[in-house]
């Protein structure tokens, strides 16, 4: 399985209402970051949830935020980040 | 620190406009935030204090059982399925203790799986119950 996105592109998380076991916090969705690295291919967890397979794999990114584009009211030093892995469903290119 | 954490719940659930009675959050329109989500919502401070526990036997008895009924032999759930019904516990998720969470959990997937009825689970506490009560340990 080929990753769709390699590490340095530019990914918005996308902002979905999704109910069930759902790995991409509600604090990402909508934010854009970078590609860190990819991190592998692992079975979807929202499927593993309700006793499926999980199949097909999902590729796993680490993605990089600046803190600013996280938070309105962050306050702290511009080049603070955060890095959290999102899977490849929840990303869309930028 | 129960009291503490209640307090600081209580807050959080105030700012955040969440409407218990029907389990949705209306300030932001994010209907399918869950317990587990609340990254980014307005708390109060961060106790810097280290809250270190020691594991109870029961605690290490409840992670025995998920151990043994999630490994690779019987795989009869899977911690993402734990994670879906401590999820399902909704505004309850944060009244239960950690383990306790996990307990609710494991019964609710072993019911949902059929591995046990309703009915041999309240037969088994009774039987549970009755048994403690005659050693002495019952409230």
């Amino acid at each position: 399985m080929d990753p769709k996105f390699q590490p340095g592109e530019k990914v918005q998380v996308l902002h979905r209402d999704q109910p069930g076991h759902v790995r991409t916090p509600m604090y990402v969705r909508g934010k854009t970051g970078v590609i860190e690295r990819i991190v592998g291919s692992f079975p979807n967890p929202e499927l593993l949830a309700v006793g499926h397979s999980g199949l097909p794999y999902k590729m796993l990114y680490r993605v990089n935020f600046k803190q600013g584009e996280l938070w309105d009211d962050y306050d702290g030093a511009s080049d603070d980040t955060l890095e959290i892995e999102i899977y490849e469903h929840w990303l869309a290119p930028v | 620190m129960i009291g503490h954490l209640r307090g600081l719940l209580d807050e959080v659930l105030a700012l955040s406009g969440l409407d218990l009675e029907n389990g949705t959050r209306t300030t932001r329109g994010e209907k399918m935030r869950g317990p587990q989500d609340y990254g980014g919502m307005p708390a109060g401070p961060v106790d810097p204090e280290k809250h270190e526990h020691v594991p109870t036997h029961w605690e290490k008895t409840v992670d025995a059982m998920m151990m043994l009924l999630f490994d690779q032999r019987r795989r009869l759930a899977r911690v993402d399925e734990s994670r879906r019904m401590q999820e399902a516990l909704g505004e309850d998720y944060h009244k239960y203790p950690y383990y306790e969470r996990w307990l609710q959990a494991i019964s609710w997937l072993m019911l949902e799986k059929g591995v046990y009825t309703q009915e041999e689970l309240e037969a088994k506490k009774a039987e549970v119950r009755a048994r403690l009560e005659a050693e002495g340990h019952g409230s």
